[in-house]
């Protein structure tokens, strides 16, 4: 993956949330609201990731896309719970590497694509599975 | 973005997203008060039933999620007031200040009926 590089066009909001994030307090209160200790972008709370895994039917072996995945919710939490197949993709490449941090402390399997969803650069036909939260 | 989801699914394959909308009909500057109470994503005032639709899913079903949407942003207003006194040596005031004015201003917007969240899912054809 490429070095961390200026914000890209139309991602200002995202960093914001990330600068905020590396803040202790402000995980403090990502932890009270949403009940978990991982970073969070967007409003999913687990409840409604969980809802996720229930109404995609996702289980082993499956594959996910997640588009605009920032680092990593909720994509993670649903590969941890189902044992699916995740590939988490986005345009800054400063969430994917959190998200690839957490991956490797949680000892998951999973693939970091920097793309954007207008262009996603797989094959046709490849996934299960696409999510998104938040993004369009 | 969705053709292209479309493109990447296989047959059968389901796709899901939870969105945050400005409802249609909105006179102008209503409108701009919605756009800017929420995050930067939520401008569009699209059908997403009809955006599905056209690029070829099916079963497509929006299940709302604002009361839950609403609470969340309540939530994150009533921990940042709790933690002000920590948020305000960590950010500064002026940060602080601006966090709860963003939090109390989404909430007043969904409140209004101006920002809604739902849950879509959809499934590629066969």
């Amino acid at each position: 993956m490429p070095p961390d590089e200026a914000v890209p066009a139309g991602f200002e909001d995202f960093d914001l949330a990330v600068r905020r994030h590396r803040m202790p307090v402000e995980r403090l209160v990502s932890k009270e609201v949403f009940g978990s200790n991982a970073p969070v972008y967007g409003y999913t709370t687990p409840e409604q990731a969980h809802d996720l895994a229930v109404h995609l039917r996702l289980g082993p072996g499956m594959h996910l896309l997640d588009i605009g995945a920032g680092r990593g919710w909720p994509a993670l939490y649903l590969a941890k719970l189902t044992r699916c197949d995740s590939v988490l993709s986005d345009v800054p490449s400063v969430g994917l590497r959190e998200a690839m941090r957490s991956a490797q402390r949680e000892r998951m399997r999973a693939a970091f694509v920097r793309a954007s969803g207008e262009m996603p650069p797989f094959r046709p036909r490849s996934f299960d599975v696409i999510v998104h939260t938040d993004v369009l | 973005m969705l053709r292209a989801c479309r493109e990447i699914l296989k047959p059968g394959g389901r796709l899901a997203f939870y969105t945050i909308y400005i409802p249609a009909g909105l006179p102008p500057d209503v409108y701009e008060r919605a756009k800017q109470a929420g995050p930067r994503a939520a401008g569009t005032r699209e059908d997403h039933q009809s955006m599905l639709k056209s690029a070829g899913f099916e079963r497509i079903r929006e299940i709302d999620v604002t009361a839950q949407y609403l609470a969340t942003l309540r939530a994150l207003f009533a921990s940042r007031r709790r933690h002000a006194r920590a948020l305000r040596r960590e950010a500064g005031a002026e940060e602080l200040a601006r966090r709860l004015k963003e939090n109390q201003d989404s909430a007043a917007a969904v409140e209004a009926g101006l920002l809604h969240r739902s849950l879509f899912l959809a499934r590629r054809g066969r």
